[in-house]
């Protein structure tokens, strides 16, 4: 069926809202014939990718519709660009990059999007309800919202994000539907490695594993450890988004949507088991180091998604005793900022000796000072795609490992 | 079925992105995520784990069954068609929206036409077998004419690859003006996010 549009539409097309609503409109028109939608509808909120600097054609894009007057007509978040505008001089890039990433922060700001400038938008007083129709790009916050919070979002990015905050419309296919949401692939976990005491590494492993295997296919996972939290779901979608397309995962017993089996699945029948053994789970944690224990290391950089608050509470104890011999960077936006100072934690993280990193993130822009060896991480989206990005070995751990790694400048498993 | 140099085959397709182009296949064999996976300055594949890493796709009509990974693809595709180190082209055997609004904003913006065609399953191996496609794709629906197999030693003879024959026509004359740079040189430059060493 064509692509039936609304009267509201009709008037965003004619031009009767703007310049740069029509050029977003007729983007967006394109768009939703691409991917076979029949209408569009009110979006309530929009996270926009695109201040993240790609090369002129990100800058050209936003200045474009700068130019048109253009504004958005729902709340709109910003994620990561490329540089820390709190902290400018840690920028250590290419001068075109940190001059094109920072007019594109301030070109993006001049189209009414909040600077919020974190990949963790869930994080702030933005954090859609239940059932929220939005339109959101960065891959772990599609993920987060649809999982975690049960909110309503395809797969946007780039420019798309923001032809839905242009015109606050958004297509109606896909996971906007409530039938396309059921889970397809059940996950189930045999086992968990009795010497894991976080549920961190675990939930890293699982989502690694879906990325892997079920493609764009929902699954439903079973067997989660018990203190699996929020964080825990956050780095196992955003490992998911990174190993594969997953834009949506149920846990079955924690999030909305999956209070049962049955429920996750709408009453169908799995149309593949997968079962992963503690082995398993081992295995792939152990795949996404590429430097063996032991390995002398230049880094440690948490918060890729952005550090919450409840991780940084997780943090601080780990900070008494000797200081780090190792710069340790942590990601985090300028809300979970402004509660730290408000702790007095940002002074005693720098005491501490840990390099705050806001607005950006370290596997993204140029912005560690040593780039030469190893690099250790909690995080299974900046293990897997750090190597690549910024030319580094990467060993993964637990937070307490990586924090006992950071003290004995090597890789450690253990304090 | 066995293509001979003489044949000409014509498939039809579903317009994703407007345009017509010509060029020389680059078929990829297994789906690539242009961020990360494609340098926008050089045009090529750049994604250690893919099968093809190295290989260049500037002026091809890039086959590609699917697409994957972050929809920073699209700014990625938009950068290096604008540079001119783009593919030529792109058919698609699934639809992919990342791919899709990289190829329409770099014609929105620039005017220049990347026309991303959408076809049928069955016509995917004489797609894939193809020494020479040409891509016509209009709002109303698209073609795809497909050379078989050249002559020995003459695989120029059906035309020099990558060429656009022009700019697609619905392109809307609110672009912004032709591209600010030329292709630039591979030697040594990389993708924008890379520090320097």
């Amino acid at each position: 069926m064509p692509l039936a549009l609304a009267p509201f539409d009709q008037d965003l097309l004619a031009g009767a809202h703007g310049e740069a609503a029509r050029f977003c409109m007729r983007l967006l028109v394109r768009f939703a014939e691409a991917v076979g939608a029949e209408r569009l509808i009110d979006a309530e909120a929009a996270h926009i990718d695109g201040c993240l600097y790609l090369g002129q054609v990100s800058l050209d894009f936003a200045d474009h519709l700068v130019r048109l007057g253009g504004r958005v007509r729902i709340p709109t978040t910003l994620n990561v660009g490329s540089i820390d505008l709190i902290h400018p001089e840690l920028f250590r890039g290419e001068a075109d990059v940190g001059q094109g990433g920072a007019a594109l922060m301030r070109a993006h700001e001049a189209l009414g999007c909040l600077p919020t400038f974190t990949c963790a938008p869930y994080q702030t007083m933005f954090r859609p309800r239940f059932g929220a129709q939005i339109a959101w790009a960065e891959s772990n916050a599609i993920v987060f919202a649809n999982s975690v919070i049960g909110a309503r979002t395809n797969r946007y990015g780039d420019f798309i994000d923001l032809c839905c905050a242009l015109t606050g419309r958004v297509p109606y296919y896909g996971l906007h539907l409530p039938e396309n949401r059921r889970a397809r692939v059940l996950v189930e976990i045999t086992g968990l490695p009795e010497e894991w005491d976080e549920a961190g590494p675990a939930c890293v492993a699982v989502g690694h594993a879906i990325g892997r295997r079920c493609g764009d296919r929902i699954p439903a996972i079973a067997g989660l450890p018990a203190g699996t939290g929020e964080d825990d779901l956050k780095a196992l979608g955003a490992v998911a988004a990174s190993a594969g397309a997953v834009a949506m995962f149920h846990a079955v017993g924690l999030t909305p949507e999956a209070s049962t089996l049955e429920a996750a699945f709408q009453g169908a029948a799995p149309e593949e088991t997968i079962r992963l053994s503690a082995d398993d789970l081992r295995a792939i944690v152990a795949g996404l180091s590429t430097v063996p224990d032991g390995t002398p290391l230049t880094a440690v950089s948490l918060g890729t998604p952005h550090f919450s608050l409840a991780e940084f509470a997780r943090l601080m104890p780990l900070l008494d005793g000797p200081r780090p011999a190792v710069d340790v960077y942590v990601n985090t936006g300028r809300s979970v900022l402004a509660e730290l100072e408000a702790r007095s934690w940002a002074e005693r993280l720098e005491a501490a000796g840990v390099t705050l990193v806001i607005d950006t993130c370290t596997y993204v822009t140029a912005v560690m000072r040593d780039l030469s060896g190893a690099v250790m991480t909690n995080s299974g989206k900046w293990a897997y795609y750090a190597p690549g990005n910024i030319g580094v070995e990467v060993a993964f751990g637990s937070l307490h490992a990586c924090m006992a790694s950071a003290r004995a400048g090597r890789v450690v498993r253990t304090p | 079925m066995s293509a001979v140099s003489s044949e000409i085959r014509s498939i039809p397709g579903v317009t994703l992105a407007p345009g017509r182009a010509a060029g020389e296949p680059f078929v990829l064999r297994e789906p690539l995520s242009f961020w990360g996976g494609l340098d926008s300055a050089t045009g090529r594949i750049i994604d250690r784990w893919h099968p093809q890493h190295g290989a260049g796709i500037a002026g091809r009509i890039l086959i590609m069954e699917a697409g994957r990974g972050s929809s920073s693809g699209s700014s990625v595709l938009a950068e290096a068609i604008r540079r001119g180190t783009g593919p030529a082209g792109i058919v698609l055997r699934t639809r992919d929206a990342i791919v899709t609004v990289g190829a329409m904003v770099a014609g929105e913006l620039y005017g220049l036409a990347c026309p991303v065609i959408l076809a049928a399953a069955e016509d995917w191996p004489a797609i894939r077998a193809a020494s020479h496609l040409t891509l016509e794709a209009a709002p109303e629906g698209a073609v795809i004419r497909c050379s078989g197999e050249p002559a020995a030693g003459s695989p120029s003879s059906i035309g020099p690859p990558s060429q656009v024959l022009q700019p697609a026509a619905s392109v809307p004359s609110s672009g912004i003006g032709p591209p600010s740079q030329t292709p630039q040189p591979a030697a040594g430059s990389s993708s924008s996010i890379r520090p320097p060493s």
